[in-house]
């Protein structure tokens, strides 16, 4: 076998590879699309109509517009997305700036019980939301701060921020000590090493992170549903649920929903994806 | 606990600061958390509550949501004692333990008598308790025997079933004219519904499943047979969809829209209606309501009722506001109004005589029929337990994991403690 | 104040300390500041018989809600699947997730696009992702049985949901589609960091292809698939949603994890303190695994500064 043929063959192994991955990744989500713009009737012909043969997107114009028969839902849609925008991007911002700092305290300064203390932090996580919300809405009630974003942003933040400080943890560790130890004789404070140096060297996993967290706020549900009643804190999350009835769920308006409300994440995904790639160049030194 | 005291006493104090500015400053709000109609696509409800608060004076703030939903939020709610909630649904299966937990106020300084001898007497007796009504029902929801009459037609059927031996024979009929897949196809996943669904089928074989006073009765042959049957239907008659143990109600239906099955035990008075909406269905102007519903015997014909009504919790700060509002939503006048648009079953006795109800939906002359043999669920604290417990073991049987005897016998050892109780 | 090296001994004591402080407690404050009370509050009534319908007569029983819980064939059952569960969809979602971060640190055209689209399914709301899997494994109309059967994979449309161990393993997967590309973002990001250079010296050197992903791309990338693990099953251990949305944990009970269970038996059956108990099960599961890694971390944090 020749290097080019060979060359070839790798080529199309790696192409193969790709696409095999996108459709994977595509074909439930594209399904999903279809769904959205098509009528029931459509979705329960056999044989399967893989497309619609009148595709409409009424649900959209419903969803985004309003118009007429919307349901109550319907109507909420833009207020929703806005609280779901406010209280993910300050739950991301606060975790991922806090987070960075203890998680880079837990890697590089020793000091007795930290094992201990990093594996406490995450203890609460594992509990079901079922033990923890009775006395969560006590307290969220005392301070009368139900139906407000600012709960939600509270509770979050005492969720996601354990995680991200783990997954901040892994990125640090992925940094050997003695490039900052290089930075700390050469007269940086330890601050100064961790801004100056390590920071720009775990770019990629604080970007990486933060799409994380903000998607995991974008998603929440259920502290989202206890603690919110009206369009003043309901999030998106919430609002998708309600195309349902005791019956069962709508499935076209929430497959419409589903695809709006997955957007903006995506968007994040695709913008910060860049910011992954860009901390090659910051972390060219590493290693 | 003394800090639980005083915790108490500085919230008293401040509720009635906040009460008394609130009084001062806009007048009289209420807070209500309710599902949304399974018709109201229209929003209707919404329509009536902002036409009530011009009439009244009072701010409504109307929190509708998925019913699964509603009920964690409720619970939620009134478990850690607060109030804010002035009018809360209340379902079929509530009243019991909401009642033994303390929640709910009665309506006995609201309501007189013959007021309430005016609704239909099986919605009173759902939502009493030692002769005092605790809700007022505003989603009648009784179930309905319908079916394709094209289908049977073509298949040359004069009439539906009246006894599950004539619905296998006719769903065989069907089946080999090839006009249909199975005959039914319940919503037996392991949810609330299926426990509706088996209830229904076990009172149709003439089984209570319990007795009055909440003595197990459901490992007797009468439930049995009701099992076996489930089971046999889906097992080696085919009549009914083995797919029923992935479905739920919606689910269902849609197979039924589809024209893919001819009879739909289990109605919700909506099915009729979306069955004729040529976007969600192929069997336009097909379905039919009977006039009884299939039983082992004819004279074992029942069908299941499932009403939500909506009660004030103990705590509300607001009872006569949350009353005046109950007392509007749930009025003749408006429920005719959402008969009329959105086609809601009304809860009083003359609206099912009322003739421009009658012209706009002359097969609610069927539904009357039908409702004579309503029933609800048995009424017990523990009905949750039950429930989950009963569609584990029942899907058992279905699956064929254990005979139907052996899973009744299971199902009673799972709750033995509560009847010993 | 005194002088000498007992001082400066002292004051860079005192600087690393507040140090410590200054990074830390914050965070501290954040996550415990809500937490604490829930916390003890729910192990309080873990210790009692408290139901909803028995308002005021919350006896208490110690261990017993504990006892009653080992002696619950029903829990016993739920604990091994939920260990079922979590270990199987965190394994496959790891594995997956540094083969897709290696392909995709690969050189081909699109790469861009194709890593922001990898996201997709962490980004589907939860509700929305159980929705369209319960449609795409629907047995009559559903889009799994259509593609299977148009491909003659299968001759008639089958029940993915009817049976126990065939629902429970459709939700597995439904899990892993969504949660995999977490573990491609977190991994792909360490790999992005690894500088071209430390490969074309082994390159250099003669290292093969293994070798170059044995000796340095594994050792960079092992913290992180130690941290994604221990993230990974917490979450898989809890997960509710998917299971409540596509089975409600069924059929016969087939998919009923611990959470669920909890969820049935606080907000249906009332039973505070048994729910608290069954929760707080999950915490020692989750310990009895997390303590070899934190012998772990403890003895690889030595070689660190």
């Amino acid at each position: 076998m020749t290097a080019a043929s060979n060359k070839n063959l790798i080529s199309f192994l790696l192409y193969f590879a790709v696409g095999l991955l996108v459709v994977v990744i595509l074909a439930p989500y594209l399904w999903l699309f279809i769904s959205s713009i098509s009528t029931k009737r459509d979705l329960t012909t056999i044989p399967l109509r893989w497309f619609p043969p009148e595709p409409t997107f009424e649900n959209y114009s419903r969803l985004l517009l309003g118009g007429t028969g919307a349901t109550d839902a319907a109507s909420q849609f833009g207020r929703c997305a806005l609280n779901s925008l406010i209280v993910a991007s300050m739950v991301t911002l606060i975790s991922v700036f806090f987070g960075s700092l203890s998680a880079y305290c837990l890697t590089r300064i020793n000091f007795k019980g930290r094992s201990t203390l990093s594996f406490t932090i995450i203890i609460p996580q594992l509990l079901p939301p079922v033990a923890l919300i009775i006395p969560l809405y006590l307290i969220v009630r005392r301070l009368g701060l139900l139906d407000t974003r600012f709960a939600l942003v509270m509770t979050y933040t005492s969720f996601i921020l354990p995680l991200v400080i783990w997954l901040m943890i892994g990125h640090f560790r992925s940094i050997p000590p003695d490039i900052e130890e290089a930075a700390r004789i050469d007269g940086c404070s330890r601050i100064g090493a961790l801004f100056r140096v390590v920071l720009p060297l775990v770019a990629p996993g604080i970007a990486a992170t933060f799409i994380f967290a903000f998607i995991i706020a974008w998603n929440e549900f259920f502290y989202a549903l206890i603690f919110s009643s009206t369009q003043s804190s309901k999030t998106l999350s919430v609002l998708v649920e309600e195309f349902s009835s005791k019956f069962g769920e709508d499935y076209v308006l929430m497959s419409t929903a589903g695809v709006l409300a997955s957007l903006p994440p995506v968007a994040l995904a695709l913008v910060f994806q860049r910011y992954i790639v860009q901390g090659l160049t910051a972390g060219s030194v590493k290693g | 606990m003394l800090l639980k005291k005083v915790i108490s006493f500085l919230l008293l104090v401040m509720s009635c600061v906040f009460l008394f500015v609130g009084f001062s400053l806009a007048g009289e709000s209420i807070t209500v958390i309710m599902p949304r109609h399974e018709m109201d696509t229209k929003g209707v409800w919404e329509r009536q509550t902002r036409e009530f608060e011009k009439e009244s004076g009072i701010k409504v703030e109307l929190i509708q949501m998925a019913w699964e939903r509603v009920a964690d939020k409720v619970v939620t709610e009134m478990a850690s004692g607060g109030s804010a909630f002035d009018v809360i649904e209340f379902d079929n299966v509530w009243p019991a333990k909401f009642l033994s937990a303390g929640w709910i106020t009665p309506l006995d300084s609201f309501i007189d008598q013959a007021t309430i001898d005016k609704i239909l007497p099986g919605l009173v007796s759902t939502f009493s308790k030692d002769g005092h009504l605790y809700g007022m029902v505003w989603n009648n929801d009784t179930r309905f025997f319908m079916y394709n009459s094209k289908k049977l037609k073509d298949a040359g059927i004069g009439a539906p079933p009246k006894t599950w031996t004539e619905f296998t024979e006719q769903t065989k009929k069907l089946q080999t004219a090839n006009l249909i897949k199975y005959g039914y196809i319940g919503a037996w996943e392991q949810s609330q519904m299926l426990t509706n669904e088996h209830t229904f089928f076990s009172y149709s074989f003439g089984s209570t499943l319990f007795t009055e006073d909440g003595k197990p009765t459901f490992t007797e042959q009468p439930a049995i047979d009701a099992l076996t049957f489930m089971v046999e239907a889906i097992n080696t008659d085919k009549t009914i969809d083995p797919a029923s143990i992935t479905m739920n109600y919606e689910g269902a239906a849609n197979v039924f829209y589809n024209g893919d099955t001819a009879f739909f035990l289990q109605a919700w008075p909506g099915v009729y209606a979306y069955s004729n909406d040529p976007a969600a269905s192929k069997i336009v102007g097909e379905v039919e309501v009977a006039e009884w519903i299939p039983a082992a015997r004819e004279e074992l014909q029942a069908t299941l009722t499932l009403p939500e009504a909506l009660a004030i919790p103990e705590t509300s700060q607001h009872k006569e506001a949350a009353w005046k509002y109950i007392e509007y939503m749930t009025s003749p006048e408006r429920e005719k109004e959402r008969a009329l648009e959105i086609g809601a079953l009304p809860t009083w006795k003359d609206l099912f005589t009322d003739p421009d109800l009658l012209v706009q939906y002359p097969y609610w002359k069927y539904f009357g029929e039908q409702a004579l043999y309503a029933k609800g669920h048995p009424k017990l604290v523990w009905f949750d337990e039950w429930a989950v417990n009963e569609q584990i073991e029942v899907q058992n049987a279905l699956m064929g994991i254990k005979t139907p005897e052996q899973a009744l016998k299971d199902l009673y050892e799972a709750l033995r403690r509560n009847f010993e109780k | 104040m005194g002088s000498g090296k007992g001082n400066s001994l002292i004051s860079s004591f005192e600087k690393k300390r507040n140090v410590i402080l200054l990074l830390l407690l914050p965070s501290m404050v954040l996550i415990f500041g809500l937490l604490i009370y829930p916390l003890i509050y729910s192990f309080y009534i873990s210790l009692l018989d408290f139901n909803l319908t028995r308002p005021g007569v919350t006896p208490f029983i110690g261990l017993n809600n504990y006892i009653q819980a080992l002696s619950d064939g029903f829990f016993l059952s739920s604990l091994l699947r939920t260990i079922y569960f979590a270990g199987v969809t965190v394994s496959v979602e790891i594995v997956l997730g540094l083969a897709v971060a290696l392909l995709l640190k690969q050189k081909f055209r699109g790469r861009g696009l194709v890593r922001g689209l990898v996201i997709l399914p962490w980004a589907l709301p939860t509700v929305v992702n159980g929705i369209m899997w319960k449609w795409i494994y629907n047995a009559n109309y559903g889009a799994l049985n259509a593609l299977l059967s148009g491909m003659g994979l299968i001759d008639s449309y089958q029940l993915w949901l009817g049976e126990p161990m065939r629902a429970l393993h459709s939700v597995m997967f439904a899990n892993i589609w969504k949660e995999t590309p977490v573990g491609v973002l977190m991994i792909l990001a360490v790999l992005e960091g690894i500088s071209e250079e430390l490969y074309e010296a082994a390159r250099v050197d003669g290292a093969n292809t293994w070798q170059r992903f044995r000796y340095i791309t594994l050792p960079l990338i092992k913290p992180m698939i130690g941290v994604l693990f221990v993230i990974k099953i917490v979450w898989a251990i809890r997960e509710f949603d998917l299971i409540y949305i596509v089975t409600r944990g069924g059929p016969a009970g087939g998919t009923t994890v611990l959470s669920y269970l909890a969820y049935l038996n606080g907000f249906k059956f009332f039973k505070m303190g048994y729910a608290s108990a069954i929760s707080y099960f999950i915490i020692v599961l989750a310990m009895i695994i997390g303590i070899p890694y934190i012998i772990s971390i403890a003895r690889s944090q030595k070689e660190v500064v």
